[in-house]
């Protein structure tokens, strides 16, 4: 069957009508589709709320024993200045101190910029952020001993944590045995990691959003 | 307009008059008949006015209709559509009316396809009324043959012989149609029926021999074949006849009483004996369809009309089934946020449950994952080295007096200590000069150490000399070899690689020297390298990698 001008306009209102009738079913779908679509993912996201506070409830009594296990351990690394504001005041004091103790010769520091540190050993940070400020330090030495009376002494003494990374000693004599006279002999250049730990900002418990 | 109309009008037109009838649910409802003249035409318009959405369906009964029998190749498609369209022109160019009905399809040689053209040769009986239908823009669905219909008819009566002559008495006149294996062949209507019944007798006794002489003519059978006679009347009125004609002619004769059948279909016998034409009427309403004979040009109100309608249920379905399905993603939506605010009400108990709990807990801001974080982490970083104490003892232990002698002669020039989870840490040396081939040597000699990020290495690249050279080569590479014995003996070793000998003596590079070395009072110095690594230590072995600067 061939259709004329006239068919089609006979035609016009069925075809108006069809079209209308499929842009208001395609509109109601995607509206009720969308609105199922936002309900579903809010019930997930509420249901794994409930299961976090749920397993939380669940185990406050091993929490309370952790908290009670670790607490004090957590105030010490505080007052040692692992935990919080970096304290260079008080390492540049401690290297002084050692210096004087030791009567080394002169020990030559710089302190670099402080930065965010994410080491792979330190896989399970908490919320915490660990950051860690880069030492380099150079001392002429009688022997050995000096660099390693030092950076012990440093670890013992020292109110925050650090990791020795490098260090090269080098003979200043070349081809001559260690004299017994006051001069240095060897000479040292060695870099430090001070590492200080930077507590997570508390948010408030949010139920049922 | 989603619901056809669910009347449906049955037309038949003859020469004088056309018999209508209106069928609601496969039953007569009323029936009327309209002269073909200007009265009746007026009649029909009237009559037409009060059905206007309602099928109709024609049946033609005239003396002008031609049937052909041919067979064509058998083909599908459009192909068979054209062909059929160029016989259907070569027969009956000029026609309106007209069709090709299939029969059957040979079974040996070609297979061809063998069909019967028909057509009706003149329509004027027909016009007037069609010219009503046109006027009317009426749904007519289709032009009929009525010998079409009465191969429903047979096959309703389950007549089933091979040479078939099927006889009705019609209004419109003695109608005599041919089958052949269950199959239309031809039909002839003889118009002038005589009106006594003594005469009766002998017209059919004569018109079925005209009908037999003309069937031989035509080759469809021979003088021997059996034709079997079937007399149809409504009340059994044409018993005598039949047995009259089996008796002077010798041909099976039966009489076939058409009034059973009438009953289960609805029609009265005394309808029938009045119209007998009712009973094809009846047979198309309740939707036995045959060929049509009609142009598309006729027909076109109701594939117009079928084409609104079908609009109309494809917007009522997609109507429908589209809100149906937004209802329930919707209802489901409505649960789900039902669910989300009964679990809202869950979380809000167990949190005010955990809260009181915590009520018991140590005063802190900080949670008890994060405490514990922070004191493990403090613990890991204290186990680290803070010292290359380690690495002068396996030095000193090596270069001390064993039984395999001293090495006194060994002079420490450099050290450089790192703590890595990379063994082939690099080294810039740049107080001891090393020889222009030491760099080869020690890509060669990092290279097959396989870093392990897993582990956490105490590393040394110790640069020394041979205290004392006097050019003795073998001596020094003896010391050399010595010293590298020694540090391998040490437990705390994991490995010792050599990254210069004082001597190379490799053959793929070139050596320089002189014989008179020894006698010299320049002596050159004999340096070499090692590279020694560590065994990562029991309590740092499971930390992974501490430099990552």
């Amino acid at each position: 069957m061939k259709l004329d001008a006239t068919d089609w306009k006979k035609l016009q209102l069925s075809l108006l009508v069809l079209t209308v009738v499929v842009i208001t079913v395609a509109v109601s779908i995607i509206f009720a589709q969308q609105y199922n679509i936002e309900k579903e993912a809010a019930l997930l996201a509420q249901q794994n709320q409930l299961n976090a506070v749920r397993q939380r409830f669940q185990l406050s009594g091993l929490e309370k024993e952790m908290i009670t296990e670790y607490l004090p351990q957590y105030q010490l690394l505080i007052n040692q200045g692992f935990v919080g504001e970096e304290r260079r005041i008080e390492w540049v004091e401690s290297l002084r101190a050692q210096h004087n103790e030791y009567k080394l010769f002169g020990i030559k520091y710089s302190i670099k910029q402080q930065e965010k540190y994410t080491p792979a050993f330190a896989s399970n940070l908490g919320g915490f952020t660990l950051s860690r400020s880069v030492m380099q330090f150079e001392l002429d030495m009688l022997h050995e001993g000096d660099l390693l009376q030092l950076t012990e002494s440093l670890n013992k003494t020292s109110t925050a944590m650090f990791i020795l990374r490098d260090c090269e000693i080098h003979r200043l004599n070349e081809g001559s045995a260690l004299g017994n006279q006051l001069v240095a002999n060897l000479h040292a250049q060695c870099e430090l990691d001070w590492l200080t730990l930077r507590e997570p900002a508390v948010a408030p418990v949010v139920v049922g959003q | 307009m989603i619901f056809a109309n669910p009347k449906k009008i049955v037309l038949c037109a003859t020469a004088n008059h056309l018999l209508v009838g209106v069928w609601h649910a496969g039953k007569l409802q009323t029936n009327q008949s309209f002269e073909n003249n200007e009265l009746g035409h007026q009649s029909f318009e009237l009559f037409l006015a009060q059905y206007q959405t309602s099928s109709i369906y024609l049946i033609a009964d005239a003396v002008e209709e031609d049937y052909r029998f041919e067979s064509l190749p058998h083909t599908s498609g459009s192909a068979k559509h054209e062909l059929i369209t160029r016989k259907l022109n070569q027969h009956y160019r000029g026609l309106d009316y007209r069709t090709a009905h299939f029969i059957s399809r040979d079974k040996d040689k070609r297979k061809d396809d063998n069909f019967l053209f028909v057509a009706i040769s003149k329509d004027g009986f027909l016009q007037e009324w069609v010219a009503i239908l046109k006027a009317h823009e009426a749904q007519l669905v289709g032009v009929y043959l009525l010998p079409m219909l009465s191969l429903v008819l047979i096959k309703q009566l389950k007549l089933s012989a091979s040479h078939l002559l099927f006889c009705e008495k019609l209004s419109s006149g003695f109608r005599q149609t041919y089958f052949h294996d269950g199959c239309l062949r031809m039909s002839r209507l003889v118009p002038n029926v005589p009106k006594e019944p003594s005469q009766l007798g002998y017209f059919y006794l004569v018109e079925i021999e005209k009908a037999r002489l003309y069937l031989m003519s035509q080759r469809y059978i021979s003088r021997d074949t059996p034709l079997n006679l079937a007399l149809v009347s409504a009340d059994g009125s044409t018993q005598q006849i039949s047995q009259g004609i089996s008796q002077e002619q010798g041909l099976v004769c039966a009489d076939v009483n058409l009034s059973s059948l009438a009953k289960t279909m609805g029609l009265s016998v005394k309808q029938l004996q009045q119209r007998p034409e009712l009973m094809h009427m009846q047979l198309l309403a309740n939707g036995h369809f045959v060929d049509n004979l009609a142009p598309d040009s006729l027909t076109k109100y109701f594939q117009f009309g079928k084409l609104k309608q079908g609009l109309a249920i494809a917007t009522a379905l997609i109507g429908f089934f589209g809100l149906v399905a937004a209802a329930w993603m919707l209802k489901a939506g409505w649960d789900n946020k039902t669910a989300f605010e009964q679990l809202q009400q869950d979380t809000q108990i167990q949190q005010h449950r955990y809260d009181e709990a915590t009520k018991e807990f140590p005063a802190t801001s900080m949670s008890a994952n994060d405490l514990k974080a922070a004191v493990e982490l403090d613990k890991i970083i204290a186990r680290f080295p803070k010292s290359p104490r380690q690495m002068m003892q396996v030095v000193s232990v090596a270069l001390a007096p064993s039984a395999q002698g001293s090495l006194d002669e060994v002079q420490i020039d450099r050290l450089h200590w790192v703590l890595t989870n990379d063994v082939n840490v690099s080294d810039q040396d740049k107080f001891t000069p090393l020889s222009p081939t030491a760099a080869d040597v020690q890509t060669n000699a990092n290279a097959p150490m396989p870093s392990d990020p897993t582990q956490l290495f105490e590393v040394a690249i110790i640069t020394a000399e041979i205290s004392g050279f006097t050019g003795d080569y073998r001596r020094a590479l003896n010391t050399l070899n010595q010293f590298v014995t020694q540090l391998k003996a040490d437990a705390r070793v994991a490995d010792v690689v050599v990254l210069q000998e004082p001597v190379n003596v490799s053959s793929f590079v070139s050596l320089q020297g002189s014989t008179t070395d020894e006698q010299s009072t320049q002596k050159q110095p004999a340096f070499f390298k090692l590279k020694i690594v560590l065994k990562p230590r029991p309590d740092i072995a499971s930390v992974s990698g501490a430099k990552s600067s």
